[in-house]
Protein backbone atom coordinates (compact mmCIF):
# COMPACT_ATOMS: atom_id res chain seq x y z
CA UNK A 1 0.00 0.00 0.00
CA UNK A 2 1.56 3.45 -1.33
CA UNK A 3 1.36 6.23 1.72
CA UNK A 4 -1.57 7.94 -0.02
CA UNK A 5 -3.11 4.75 0.05
CA UNK A 6 -2.63 4.32 4.13
CA UNK A 7 -3.59 8.13 4.13
CA UNK A 8 -6.86 7.20 2.03
CA UNK A 9 -7.55 4.17 4.31
CA UNK A 10 -7.02 6.21 7.28
CA UNK A 11 -9.50 8.71 7.10
CA UNK A 12 -12.24 6.74 5.47
CA UNK A 13 -12.49 4.80 8.94
CA UNK A 14 -11.35 8.25 11.20
CA UNK A 15 -13.84 11.09 11.91
CA UNK A 16 -11.15 12.96 9.70
CA UNK A 17 -11.78 15.16 7.02
CA UNK A 18 -12.00 13.63 3.87
CA UNK A 19 -10.13 15.32 1.11
CA UNK A 20 -11.46 16.01 -2.55
CA UNK A 21 -9.53 12.80 -4.19
CA UNK A 22 -11.08 11.06 -1.28
CA UNK A 23 -14.35 11.65 -2.04
CA UNK A 24 -14.55 9.48 -4.80
CA UNK A 25 -18.74 8.09 -4.51
CA UNK A 26 -20.68 9.36 -7.33
CA UNK A 27 -24.82 10.13 -6.65
CA UNK A 28 -25.75 6.54 -8.05
CA UNK A 29 -23.40 5.12 -5.24
CA UNK A 30 -24.58 6.75 -2.87
CA UNK A 31 -28.57 6.65 -3.96
CA UNK A 32 -27.60 2.87 -3.84
CA UNK A 33 -25.76 2.66 -0.49
CA UNK A 34 -28.65 5.02 1.01
CA UNK A 35 -31.24 2.88 -0.58
CA UNK A 36 -30.18 -0.10 1.10
CA UNK A 37 -29.59 1.54 4.55
CA UNK A 38 -33.18 2.69 4.48
CA UNK A 39 -35.10 -0.53 3.54
CA UNK A 40 -34.86 -2.86 6.49
CA UNK A 41 -37.37 -4.16 8.85
CA UNK A 42 -38.45 -0.81 10.64
CA UNK A 43 -40.15 -0.57 7.22
CA UNK A 44 -43.24 -2.27 8.46
CA UNK A 45 -42.98 -1.48 11.65
CA UNK A 46 -43.66 2.04 10.11
CA UNK A 47 -46.00 0.95 7.92
CA UNK A 48 -48.28 -0.36 10.33
CA UNK A 49 -48.46 2.30 12.56
CA UNK A 50 -49.70 4.23 10.07
CA UNK A 51 -52.21 1.40 8.95
CA UNK A 52 -53.21 1.52 12.39
CA UNK A 53 -54.76 5.42 11.56
CA UNK A 54 -55.45 5.62 7.84
CA UNK A 55 -56.62 4.07 5.13
CA UNK A 56 -54.04 2.69 1.86
CA UNK A 57 -54.96 5.69 0.08
CA UNK A 58 -54.65 7.92 3.24
CA UNK A 59 -51.37 6.17 4.34
CA UNK A 60 -49.79 6.33 0.83
CA UNK A 61 -50.28 9.85 0.71
CA UNK A 62 -49.08 11.03 4.44
CA UNK A 63 -45.91 8.85 4.44
CA UNK A 64 -45.02 10.12 1.20
CA UNK A 65 -45.94 13.24 2.48
CA UNK A 66 -43.96 12.82 5.53
CA UNK A 67 -41.04 10.76 4.51
CA UNK A 68 -40.30 13.50 1.38
CA UNK A 69 -40.40 16.66 4.10
CA UNK A 70 -38.96 14.87 6.96
CA UNK A 71 -35.79 14.32 4.83
CA UNK A 72 -35.91 17.61 3.25
CA UNK A 73 -35.41 18.84 6.98
CA UNK A 74 -32.63 16.54 7.53
CA UNK A 75 -30.75 16.94 4.42
CA UNK A 76 -30.88 20.80 5.21
CA UNK A 77 -29.55 20.21 8.47
CA UNK A 78 -26.71 18.00 8.13
CA UNK A 79 -25.68 17.88 4.37
CA UNK A 80 -24.27 21.67 4.00
CA UNK A 81 -21.32 20.93 6.56
CA UNK A 82 -20.63 17.52 5.78
CA UNK A 83 -20.48 17.31 1.73
CA UNK A 84 -18.13 21.05 2.10
CA UNK A 85 -15.87 19.33 4.26
CA UNK A 86 -16.29 15.92 4.08
CA UNK A 87 -17.40 14.98 7.44
CA UNK A 88 -19.92 13.06 9.18
CA UNK A 89 -22.88 14.30 10.89
CA UNK A 90 -21.23 14.82 14.57
CA UNK A 91 -19.03 16.69 12.99
CA UNK A 92 -21.63 18.96 11.50
CA UNK A 93 -23.24 19.67 14.56
CA UNK A 94 -19.99 21.19 16.45
CA UNK A 95 -20.48 24.65 15.26
CA UNK A 96 -23.96 24.88 16.90
CA UNK A 97 -23.18 22.89 20.31
CA UNK A 98 -19.57 23.39 21.08
CA UNK A 99 -16.40 21.58 20.95
CA UNK A 100 -17.42 19.47 24.13
CA UNK A 101 -21.53 20.77 23.68
CA UNK A 102 -21.39 17.69 20.63
CA UNK A 103 -21.96 14.89 22.95
CA UNK A 104 -25.26 15.67 22.98
CA UNK A 105 -25.74 14.95 19.61
CA UNK A 106 -23.28 12.02 19.73
CA UNK A 107 -24.70 10.09 22.62
CA UNK A 108 -28.21 10.83 20.81
CA UNK A 109 -26.74 9.19 17.42
CA UNK A 110 -25.00 6.37 19.19
CA UNK A 111 -28.37 5.12 21.72
CA UNK A 112 -30.09 5.22 18.26
CA UNK A 113 -27.98 3.62 16.02
CA UNK A 114 -26.42 0.82 18.74
CA UNK A 115 -30.21 0.25 19.91
CA UNK A 116 -31.72 -0.05 15.70
CA UNK A 117 -28.88 -1.98 15.26
CA UNK A 118 -29.68 -4.15 18.00
CA UNK A 119 -33.02 -4.79 16.64
CA UNK A 120 -32.08 -5.37 13.30
CA UNK A 121 -30.25 -8.11 13.81
CA UNK A 122 -32.40 -9.81 16.47
CA UNK A 123 -34.71 -9.68 13.56
CA UNK A 124 -31.98 -10.80 10.93
CA UNK A 125 -31.36 -14.14 13.90
CA UNK A 126 -35.51 -14.63 13.87
CA UNK A 127 -36.12 -14.26 10.19
CA UNK A 128 -32.95 -16.60 9.36
CA UNK A 129 -34.32 -19.10 11.55
CA UNK A 130 -37.52 -19.20 10.04
CA UNK A 131 -35.91 -19.12 6.68
CA UNK A 132 -33.95 -22.01 7.62
CA UNK A 133 -37.60 -23.73 8.84
CA UNK A 134 -39.16 -23.12 5.60
CA UNK A 135 -36.93 -24.00 3.23
CA UNK A 136 -36.68 -27.84 5.49
CA UNK A 137 -33.36 -26.99 6.91
CA UNK A 138 -33.75 -26.92 10.53
CA UNK A 139 -37.25 -27.35 12.10
CA UNK A 140 -39.38 -24.74 14.82
CA UNK A 141 -37.78 -26.88 17.52
CA UNK A 142 -34.35 -25.69 17.18
CA UNK A 143 -34.79 -22.01 16.09
CA UNK A 144 -34.24 -21.21 20.02
CA UNK A 145 -30.40 -22.75 19.22
CA UNK A 146 -30.35 -21.23 15.54
CA UNK A 147 -31.84 -17.62 16.49
CA UNK A 148 -28.63 -16.96 18.75
CA UNK A 149 -26.60 -18.30 16.23
CA UNK A 150 -27.60 -15.89 13.21
CA UNK A 151 -27.39 -13.28 14.98
CA UNK A 152 -23.94 -14.08 16.06
CA UNK A 153 -22.72 -14.91 12.59
CA UNK A 154 -24.19 -11.63 11.63
CA UNK A 155 -22.18 -9.57 14.23
CA UNK A 156 -18.82 -11.10 12.70
CA UNK A 157 -20.18 -10.82 9.12
CA UNK A 158 -20.95 -7.42 9.43
CA UNK A 159 -17.58 -6.97 11.19
CA UNK A 160 -15.86 -8.48 8.17
CA UNK A 161 -17.60 -6.56 5.69
CA UNK A 162 -16.39 -3.14 7.34
CA UNK A 163 -13.12 -4.46 8.14
CA UNK A 164 -12.23 -2.18 4.84
CA UNK A 165 -14.81 0.94 5.82
CA UNK A 166 -16.81 2.86 3.76
CA UNK A 167 -15.41 0.31 0.44
CA UNK A 168 -17.25 -2.71 2.70
CA UNK A 169 -20.51 -0.55 2.66
CA UNK A 170 -20.37 0.09 -0.91
CA UNK A 171 -19.90 -3.21 -1.90
CA UNK A 172 -23.00 -4.79 0.17
CA UNK A 173 -25.06 -2.08 -0.95
CA UNK A 174 -24.34 -2.96 -4.57
CA UNK A 175 -25.22 -6.33 -4.18
CA UNK A 176 -28.33 -6.05 -1.55
CA UNK A 177 -30.02 -3.39 -3.54
CA UNK A 178 -31.56 -5.98 -5.14
CA UNK A 179 -33.89 -6.57 -1.79
CA UNK A 180 -35.81 -3.31 -2.60
CA UNK A 181 -36.98 -4.56 -5.87
CA UNK A 182 -37.93 -8.19 -3.86
CA UNK A 183 -39.94 -5.26 -1.97
CA UNK A 184 -41.53 -3.30 -4.44
CA UNK A 185 -42.44 -6.78 -6.08
CA UNK A 186 -43.75 -8.00 -2.82
CA UNK A 187 -46.01 -4.41 -2.67
CA UNK A 188 -47.44 -5.61 -6.14
CA UNK A 189 -48.44 -8.55 -5.04
CA UNK A 190 -50.88 -7.65 -2.19
CA UNK A 191 -51.99 -4.85 -4.07
CA UNK A 192 -52.57 -6.76 -7.22
CA UNK A 193 -53.83 -9.49 -4.94
CA UNK A 194 -56.20 -8.27 -2.71
CA UNK A 195 -57.11 -5.07 -4.20
CA UNK A 196 -60.32 -4.88 -3.50
CA UNK A 197 -60.14 -6.07 0.54
CA UNK A 198 -57.13 -3.16 0.51
CA UNK A 199 -59.69 -0.84 -0.87
CA UNK A 200 -62.80 -1.59 1.46
CA UNK A 201 -59.80 -1.77 5.01
CA UNK A 202 -60.24 0.23 7.50
CA UNK A 203 -57.68 1.08 9.58
CA UNK A 204 -57.96 -0.49 13.38
CA UNK A 205 -57.44 2.43 16.08
CA UNK A 206 -58.78 5.57 13.61
CA UNK A 207 -59.48 8.21 16.00
CA UNK A 208 -62.78 9.81 15.69
CA UNK A 209 -60.52 12.70 14.46
CA UNK A 210 -59.77 12.51 10.86
CA UNK A 211 -57.09 15.35 11.11
CA UNK A 212 -55.72 13.38 13.75
CA UNK A 213 -55.08 10.15 11.82
CA UNK A 214 -53.76 11.75 9.24
CA UNK A 215 -51.39 14.33 10.63
CA UNK A 216 -49.80 11.24 12.56
CA UNK A 217 -49.15 9.69 9.66
CA UNK A 218 -47.32 12.37 8.49
CA UNK A 219 -46.11 12.54 12.28
CA UNK A 220 -44.63 9.28 11.50
CA UNK A 221 -42.96 10.06 8.43
CA UNK A 222 -41.54 12.69 9.49
CA UNK A 223 -40.21 11.04 12.55
CA UNK A 224 -38.57 8.23 10.42
CA UNK A 225 -37.14 10.65 8.06
CA UNK A 226 -35.32 13.08 10.77
CA UNK A 227 -33.96 9.61 12.59
CA UNK A 228 -31.56 9.55 9.04
CA UNK A 229 -29.80 12.37 10.52
CA UNK A 230 -26.38 9.93 11.84
CA UNK A 231 -26.36 7.74 8.70
CA UNK A 232 -26.39 11.11 5.99
CA UNK A 233 -23.42 12.45 7.08
CA UNK A 234 -21.05 9.09 7.12
CA UNK A 235 -22.42 8.27 4.20
CA UNK A 236 -22.98 11.73 2.09
CA UNK A 237 -18.93 12.67 2.61
CA UNK A 238 -18.02 10.06 0.36
CA UNK A 239 -19.54 12.69 -2.24
CA UNK A 240 -17.46 14.99 -3.65
CA UNK A 241 -20.14 18.19 -3.16
CA UNK A 242 -23.53 18.91 -1.85
CA UNK A 243 -24.95 18.95 -5.51
CA UNK A 244 -24.12 14.96 -5.51
CA UNK A 245 -25.96 14.40 -2.45
CA UNK A 246 -28.84 16.01 -1.83
CA UNK A 247 -31.08 14.38 -4.34
CA UNK A 248 -29.43 11.18 -3.74
CA UNK A 249 -30.35 11.34 -0.28
CA UNK A 250 -34.33 12.99 -0.65
CA UNK A 251 -34.62 9.67 -2.94
CA UNK A 252 -32.53 6.77 -1.30
CA UNK A 253 -33.89 7.23 2.34
CA UNK A 254 -36.79 9.19 1.73
CA UNK A 255 -38.53 7.57 -1.34
CA UNK A 256 -37.42 4.00 -0.35
CA UNK A 257 -38.47 4.10 3.08
CA UNK A 258 -42.01 5.56 2.09
CA UNK A 259 -42.00 3.39 -0.39
CA UNK A 260 -41.15 -0.03 1.41
CA UNK A 261 -43.39 1.24 4.49
CA UNK A 262 -46.43 1.15 2.03
CA UNK A 263 -46.00 -2.97 2.29
CA UNK A 264 -46.39 -2.56 6.02
CA UNK A 265 -49.66 -0.44 5.75
CA UNK A 266 -51.23 -2.74 3.18
CA UNK A 267 -49.90 -5.67 5.29
CA UNK A 268 -51.75 -4.76 8.68
CA UNK A 269 -55.08 -3.47 6.62
CA UNK A 270 -55.79 -6.96 4.54
CA UNK A 271 -54.51 -9.33 6.77
CA UNK A 272 -53.96 -7.73 10.38
CA UNK A 273 -50.09 -8.54 10.40
CA UNK A 274 -47.06 -6.25 8.40
CA UNK A 275 -44.19 -8.91 8.49
CA UNK A 276 -44.60 -9.82 5.25
CA UNK A 277 -42.72 -13.29 5.90
CA UNK A 278 -46.13 -13.63 7.50
CA UNK A 279 -48.81 -12.64 4.98
CA UNK A 280 -47.05 -13.32 1.66
CA UNK A 281 -47.30 -17.07 2.93
CA UNK A 282 -51.05 -16.33 3.22
CA UNK A 283 -51.18 -14.59 -0.09
CA UNK A 284 -48.78 -16.24 -2.14
CA UNK A 285 -48.21 -19.64 -0.57
CA UNK A 286 -44.68 -20.91 0.72
CA UNK A 287 -42.48 -20.11 -1.82
CA UNK A 288 -43.64 -16.53 -1.86
CA UNK A 289 -42.92 -16.67 2.33
CA UNK A 290 -39.28 -18.12 1.15
CA UNK A 291 -38.45 -15.25 -0.82
CA UNK A 292 -39.85 -12.63 1.43
CA UNK A 293 -37.49 -14.00 4.61
CA UNK A 294 -34.23 -13.81 2.18
CA UNK A 295 -35.70 -10.80 1.41
CA UNK A 296 -36.17 -9.50 5.27
CA UNK A 297 -33.30 -11.43 6.04
CA UNK A 298 -30.68 -9.73 3.54
CA UNK A 299 -32.51 -5.90 4.19
CA UNK A 300 -31.75 -5.98 7.94
CA UNK A 301 -27.95 -6.71 7.24
CA UNK A 302 -27.68 -4.39 4.62
CA UNK A 303 -28.92 -1.47 7.24
CA UNK A 304 -26.65 -3.26 9.70
CA UNK A 305 -23.60 -2.71 8.23
CA UNK A 306 -24.20 1.06 7.53
CA UNK A 307 -25.26 1.83 10.57
CA UNK A 308 -22.60 0.30 12.27
CA UNK A 309 -20.19 2.36 9.96
CA UNK A 310 -21.84 5.39 11.28
CA UNK A 311 -21.56 4.94 15.08
CA UNK A 312 -18.11 3.80 14.52
CA UNK A 313 -17.10 7.15 12.68
CA UNK A 314 -18.82 8.90 15.16
CA UNK A 315 -16.70 7.23 18.28
CA UNK A 316 -14.04 8.64 16.83
CA UNK A 317 -14.28 12.25 17.87
CA UNK A 318 -13.84 10.70 21.41
CA UNK A 319 -10.47 11.39 22.75
CA UNK A 320 -10.53 7.68 24.01
CA UNK A 321 -11.68 6.35 20.22
CA UNK A 322 -9.78 8.72 18.47
CA UNK A 323 -6.34 6.50 18.02
CA UNK A 324 -7.48 2.57 18.72
CA UNK A 325 -7.38 0.29 15.83
CA UNK A 326 -10.59 0.43 13.35
CA UNK A 327 -11.64 -3.16 14.08
CA UNK A 328 -10.85 -2.63 17.78
CA UNK A 329 -13.36 0.30 17.58
CA UNK A 330 -15.90 -2.54 15.74
CA UNK A 331 -15.21 -5.39 18.32
CA UNK A 332 -16.11 -2.26 20.88
CA UNK A 333 -19.36 -1.56 18.95
CA UNK A 334 -20.54 -5.22 17.96
CA UNK A 335 -19.85 -7.02 21.12
CA UNK A 336 -22.40 -4.93 23.17
CA UNK A 337 -24.94 -5.95 19.91
CA UNK A 338 -23.76 -9.52 19.88
CA UNK A 339 -24.51 -10.00 23.89
CA UNK A 340 -27.42 -8.57 23.80
CA UNK A 341 -28.63 -10.44 20.85
CA UNK A 342 -27.37 -14.06 22.58
CA UNK A 343 -28.18 -12.99 26.20
CA UNK A 344 -31.33 -11.20 26.21
CA UNK A 345 -32.73 -10.69 22.85
CA UNK A 346 -36.41 -10.92 23.99
CA UNK A 347 -36.01 -8.53 26.61
CA UNK A 348 -34.28 -6.12 24.92
CA UNK A 349 -37.67 -6.03 22.55
CA UNK A 350 -39.91 -5.76 25.14
CA UNK A 351 -38.17 -2.79 26.75
CA UNK A 352 -35.88 -1.38 24.71
CA UNK A 353 -38.47 -0.08 21.98
CA UNK A 354 -39.83 2.26 24.14
CA UNK A 355 -36.48 3.70 25.09
CA UNK A 356 -35.97 4.07 21.40
CA UNK A 357 -38.80 6.25 21.06
CA UNK A 358 -37.57 8.49 23.24
CA UNK A 359 -34.32 8.92 21.49
CA UNK A 360 -36.13 9.27 18.40
CA UNK A 361 -37.87 12.33 19.77
CA UNK A 362 -34.11 14.56 19.94
CA UNK A 363 -33.35 14.41 16.00
CA UNK A 364 -35.94 17.11 15.09
CA UNK A 365 -34.76 19.87 17.25
CA UNK A 366 -31.27 19.22 16.73
CA UNK A 367 -32.03 19.18 12.72
CA UNK A 368 -33.84 22.86 14.22
CA UNK A 369 -30.93 23.86 15.88
CA UNK A 370 -28.58 23.21 12.57
CA UNK A 371 -30.49 24.85 9.91
CA UNK A 372 -30.70 28.20 12.15
CA UNK A 373 -27.46 28.24 12.80
CA UNK A 374 -26.11 27.23 9.69
CA UNK A 375 -28.16 29.26 7.21
CA UNK A 376 -29.85 32.14 9.59
CA UNK A 377 -27.00 32.88 12.28
CA UNK A 378 -23.70 31.76 10.30
CA UNK A 379 -24.39 32.41 6.46
CA UNK A 380 -23.05 29.31 5.70
CA UNK A 381 -19.28 30.36 7.28
CA UNK A 382 -17.74 27.49 9.17
CA UNK A 383 -14.77 27.65 10.59
CA UNK A 384 -12.81 24.08 9.67
CA UNK A 385 -10.10 24.19 12.15
CA UNK A 386 -12.76 24.66 15.33
CA UNK A 387 -14.66 21.72 13.92
CA UNK A 388 -11.39 19.40 14.80
CA UNK A 389 -8.89 21.88 16.81
CA UNK A 390 -10.08 22.38 20.56
CA UNK A 391 -7.11 25.11 21.06
CA UNK A 392 -9.12 26.69 17.99
CA UNK A 393 -11.64 29.05 20.38
CA UNK A 394 -14.29 29.84 17.62
CA UNK A 395 -16.72 26.52 18.94
CA UNK A 396 -15.28 26.72 22.54
CA UNK A 397 -18.09 28.88 23.68
CA UNK A 398 -18.53 28.33 27.79
CA UNK A 399 -16.18 25.82 28.85
CA UNK A 400 -16.64 23.72 24.99
CA UNK A 401 -20.52 23.76 25.62
CA UNK A 402 -23.36 26.52 23.59
CA UNK A 403 -26.00 26.72 26.14
CA UNK A 404 -28.33 28.42 23.09
CA UNK A 405 -28.12 24.44 22.12
CA UNK A 406 -28.61 22.89 25.33
CA UNK A 407 -31.46 24.85 26.16
CA UNK A 408 -32.77 24.77 22.83
CA UNK A 409 -32.45 21.12 22.76
CA UNK A 410 -34.31 20.89 26.08
CA UNK A 411 -36.98 22.83 24.93
CA UNK A 412 -37.48 20.93 21.61
CA UNK A 413 -37.94 17.84 23.31
CA UNK A 414 -39.62 18.68 26.14
CA UNK A 415 -42.45 20.27 23.54
CA UNK A 416 -42.84 17.78 21.30
CA UNK A 417 -43.29 15.08 24.45
CA UNK A 418 -45.82 17.41 25.50
CA UNK A 419 -47.97 17.55 22.13
CA UNK A 420 -47.38 13.89 21.37
CA UNK A 421 -46.57 11.45 23.84
CA UNK A 422 -44.23 8.85 21.60
CA UNK A 423 -45.02 5.75 23.42
CA UNK A 424 -49.07 6.06 23.65
CA UNK A 425 -49.82 8.67 20.95
CA UNK A 426 -51.86 10.56 23.88
CA UNK A 427 -51.71 14.44 22.04
CA UNK A 428 -52.24 17.93 23.76
CA UNK A 429 -52.56 20.92 21.07
CA UNK A 430 -51.86 22.63 19.36
CA UNK A 431 -51.31 18.74 17.89
CA UNK A 432 -52.97 17.61 15.42
CA UNK A 433 -52.31 21.16 13.68
CA UNK A 434 -48.97 20.89 13.46
CA UNK A 435 -47.07 17.36 13.44
CA UNK A 436 -45.15 17.06 16.86
CA UNK A 437 -41.54 16.83 15.02
CA UNK A 438 -42.04 20.36 13.42
CA UNK A 439 -43.44 21.75 16.34
CA UNK A 440 -40.26 20.66 18.44
CA UNK A 441 -37.53 22.00 15.29
CA UNK A 442 -40.05 25.17 15.21
CA UNK A 443 -39.61 25.54 19.38
CA UNK A 444 -35.79 24.64 19.40
CA UNK A 445 -34.99 27.11 16.56
CA UNK A 446 -36.94 29.80 18.70
CA UNK A 447 -35.04 28.90 21.53
CA UNK A 448 -31.28 28.79 19.88
CA UNK A 449 -32.29 31.71 17.70
CA UNK A 450 -33.21 33.51 20.68
CA UNK A 451 -30.37 32.74 22.84
CA UNK A 452 -27.66 33.43 21.07
CA UNK A 453 -29.03 36.85 19.86
CA UNK A 454 -29.43 37.60 23.08
CA UNK A 455 -26.73 36.05 24.90
CA UNK A 456 -24.05 34.51 23.01
CA UNK A 457 -23.32 36.60 19.99
CA UNK A 458 -22.86 39.54 22.46
CA UNK A 459 -20.47 37.48 24.57
CA UNK A 460 -18.10 37.14 21.36
CA UNK A 461 -18.76 33.58 21.36
CA UNK A 462 -19.60 31.32 18.63
CA UNK A 463 -17.56 33.20 16.08
CA UNK A 464 -20.52 34.40 14.94
CA UNK A 465 -20.92 37.12 12.48
CA UNK A 466 -20.73 40.05 14.09
CA UNK A 467 -24.21 42.42 14.19
CA UNK A 468 -23.58 46.32 13.50
CA UNK A 469 -24.70 46.29 17.39
CA UNK A 470 -21.99 44.23 18.66
CA UNK A 471 -19.95 46.42 16.55
CA UNK A 472 -20.57 49.43 18.05
CA UNK A 473 -20.53 48.14 21.36
CA UNK A 474 -17.71 47.02 20.98
CA UNK A 475 -15.68 50.37 19.73
CA UNK A 476 -17.65 52.25 22.63
CA UNK A 477 -15.87 50.03 25.03
CA UNK A 478 -12.28 50.13 23.12
CA UNK A 479 -10.19 51.92 25.72
CA UNK A 480 -8.62 55.00 23.83
CA UNK A 481 -4.34 54.14 23.31
CA UNK B 1 -3.74 21.28 24.76
CA UNK B 2 -2.72 18.34 22.56
CA UNK B 3 -1.14 19.45 19.57
CA UNK B 4 -3.23 17.55 16.59
CA UNK B 5 -1.46 14.87 14.57
CA UNK B 6 0.48 15.89 11.51
CA UNK B 7 -1.83 14.21 8.94
CA UNK B 8 -5.03 16.09 10.27
CA UNK B 9 -3.20 19.28 10.17
CA UNK B 10 -2.31 18.30 7.02
CA UNK B 11 -6.08 17.99 6.16
CA UNK B 12 -7.24 21.06 7.93
CA UNK B 13 -4.85 23.27 6.37
CA UNK B 14 -5.79 21.82 2.41
CA UNK B 15 -9.76 22.70 3.34
CA UNK B 16 -9.33 25.87 4.55
CA UNK B 17 -8.62 26.68 1.01
CA UNK B 18 -12.10 27.44 -0.54
CA UNK B 19 -10.97 25.74 -3.64
CA UNK B 20 -10.80 21.84 -2.03
CA UNK B 21 -14.09 22.29 -0.38
CA UNK B 22 -16.99 21.08 -1.94
CA UNK B 23 -19.89 23.09 -3.36
CA UNK B 24 -22.84 24.05 -2.20
CA UNK B 25 -26.38 23.01 -3.33
CA UNK B 26 -26.75 24.88 -6.59
CA UNK B 27 -29.88 26.09 -8.17
CA UNK B 28 -30.73 23.20 -9.41
CA UNK B 29 -29.79 20.88 -6.11
CA UNK B 30 -31.92 23.61 -4.59
CA UNK B 31 -35.03 23.35 -7.35
CA UNK B 32 -34.97 19.62 -7.08
CA UNK B 33 -34.80 19.82 -3.28
CA UNK B 34 -38.05 22.35 -3.23
CA UNK B 35 -39.86 19.17 -5.56
CA UNK B 36 -39.04 16.83 -3.78
CA UNK B 37 -39.39 17.80 -0.10
CA UNK B 38 -41.83 20.74 -0.51
CA UNK B 39 -44.35 20.42 -4.34
CA UNK B 40 -44.33 16.86 -4.26
CA UNK B 41 -45.11 16.29 -0.33
CA UNK B 42 -47.62 19.09 -0.28
CA UNK B 43 -49.56 17.84 -3.29
CA UNK B 44 -49.44 14.08 -2.17
CA UNK B 45 -51.00 15.21 0.75
CA UNK B 46 -53.46 17.32 -0.31
CA UNK B 47 -54.50 14.57 -2.44
CA UNK B 48 -54.60 11.94 0.18
CA UNK B 49 -56.63 13.76 2.15
CA UNK B 50 -59.21 15.03 -0.28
Amino acid sequence: MTKHNVAEAVADTSAWPLLPAERVWGSWQLLIALTTAGAATWCYIIGEYVGYYLNFRQGFAALTAGCMFGMLITVLAALPICCRFGVDSIASSKPAFGTKGWVIPASLQFLSILGWNCLLLIFFGKSTAQFLVAVGLTTPAHSGIVEPCATLFACVLVMLLLLRGSGGVDRVAKILVAHVFVGLWMLYIIVNERWDDLAMAKPAQASADPVWNFVTGLELGIAASLSWWPYIGAMSRMVPNGKKAAVPAMLGLGGSVAALSLIGVAGVLVLKVSDPSEWLRTVGGPTYAIISLAFVTAANLGTAVAGIYCSALGLRHYKVFEEISWKVLLVIIITPIAIIGLAIPNLFFNNFSAFLGFIGVGFAPLCGIQITDYYLLRRGKINVRGLFDESEPVYRYWKGVNPAAVLAMIAGVASYIYVLNPLTFASNAPYPLIPASILAAVVASGVFLLVTRLVVIPSGKGGYPKTEKVYQAEEHSTPPI
Amino acid sequence: MRALPLELEQRIALLEEEQNQGADFDTATWFWLIILGIIIPVAVAVWGWA
